[in-house]
């Protein structure tokens, strides 16, 4: 059984919307549809979804949909986990987690949801949030604390702690994939000097009062520990993604 | 193998790279080939190799398979197999390794000594790891 879930914000992509569930129809993807908007606990629902027999569950939205979405679904057990597979139709903006899927825009989602094609894709999580994606944080008056070591980036700049690497990086002869259980950290300064460290695990702390941005989508005060998890979920991609 | 100074050609051969905005403290273990471009002060060791650029500045000793020094170290260094030292390097510390080059223009304080073969130096490697490992 597939499991729709629409995000708030769809309300103004009417037409997009109509033009899917025709496309979805045509493609027999038929399923159950719920609203977030109406919901009140989705760690419930899915729950509930999964008990009742949902084999997908479908985000209908964006970057921060997702994020809510595999909030819910990383807290049902692993062995649940391996039935399910997730799949993204994106409308709108900020899906950079669906492009690096391989699924560039609603119009061809219904397709590559069709088609199946399942990738195995690790869950981070960051204090209590779980994240696909990655973590990003403004350098300055941050540090980055990682066993018997400690980083620091003097020249200020941008740091991101990647699973899923949402676009082309210009390091592109560095492997990063988000089947490795591996994180990257990748700081690119002011003067824009690449710094890259594998890790499994990493606790940001910051002076300046900057925030850690999990997926694009969810902004938290430090201090963050980040960890890569013995967790995956099944994504539905397409033969276009990033990894 | 590092292609001597020329760091993009080792890139996709590497695991971690110190690049010269940050500044590492502490003590490092890596498994796969390392370039240093900034700051670190503390030890790093890895299996494999080790890059350190011009602008490089270390206060700590190292230990890997093979290292290039272009920049500044201040420690020692204890090396499998081969240690080229680069016209920009300056090392004051004891350098123990099986082989090594060194260009006009570097600077080397320290005592250099020639492990005769590199059984004795991967000995000594080994040692070194094991005994990390029992205090841990």
């Amino acid at each position: 059984m597939n499991l729709f879930i629409y995000d708030d914000y769809l309300n103004k992509y009417k037409k997009s919307i109509t033009n899917l569930e025709v496309e979805l129809h045509k493609l027999n993807l038929n399923g159950k549809i719920v609203y977030l908007e109406n919901i009140k606990n989705i760690n419930n629902l899915i729950n509930d979804e999964i008990n009742n027999g949902a084999k997908t569950i479908i985000a209908v939205g964006n970057n921060s949909t997702i994020h809510k979405i595999v909030n819910a679904i990383s807290d049902v057990d692993n062995e649940s986990l391996k039935n399910i597979a997730f799949g993204i139709i994106p409308l709108g903006d900020n899906n950079s987690i669906a492009e690096a899927c391989g699924i560039k825009n609603d119009r061809i989602a219904p397709e590559i949801i069709l088609a199946r094609r399942i990738e195995s894709i690790n869950i981070a999580k960051a204090n209590d949030h779980y994240f696909v994606s990655e973590a990003y944080i403004n350098a300055k008056g941050t540090v980055l604390n990682i066993d018997d070591f400690s980083i620091d980036p003097i020249k200020g700049g941008d740091i991101r702690i990647i699973n899923l690497l949402s676009e082309k990086c210009s390091t592109k002869n560095i492997n990063y994939s988000p089947k490795d259980n591996i994180l990257n950290i990748y700081i690119k300064s002011r003067s824009r000097a690449e710094s890259f460290l594998p890790t499994k695990s990493v606790t940001i702390t910051n002076s300046s009062g900057e925030k850690v941005l999990i997926d694009n989508s969810v902004k938290m005060d430090t201090p963050v520990t980040i960890s890569i998890l013995n967790k995956n979920i099944n994504f539905i991609v397409s033969k276009e993604r990033n990894f | 193998m590092f292609k001597k100074g020329n760091q993009n050609e080792v890139f996709s051969d590497v695991e971690t790279i110190i690049g010269e905005s940050i500044k590492v403290k502490g003590d490092f273990n890596g498994n796969g080939n390392i370039v240093i471009d900034g700051i670190l002060e503390g030890s790093l060791k890895t299996k494999s190799n080790i890059f350190v650029g011009e602008k490089a500045k270390i206060s700590g000793s190292l230990e890997a398979s093979e290292i290039i020094i272009n920049g500044d170290i201040n420690g020692n260094l204890l090396v499998k197999t081969y240690l080229s030292v680069g016209s920009t390097a300056t090392i004051t510390g004891d350098i123990e390794c099986a082989q090594i080059s060194v260009e006009k223009g570097a600077k080397i304080n320290g005592k250099i000594k020639m492990l005769n073969n590199l059984t004795n130096v991967s000995k000594k490697l080994e040692t070194t790891n094991d005994s990390e490992e029992k205090s841990e």
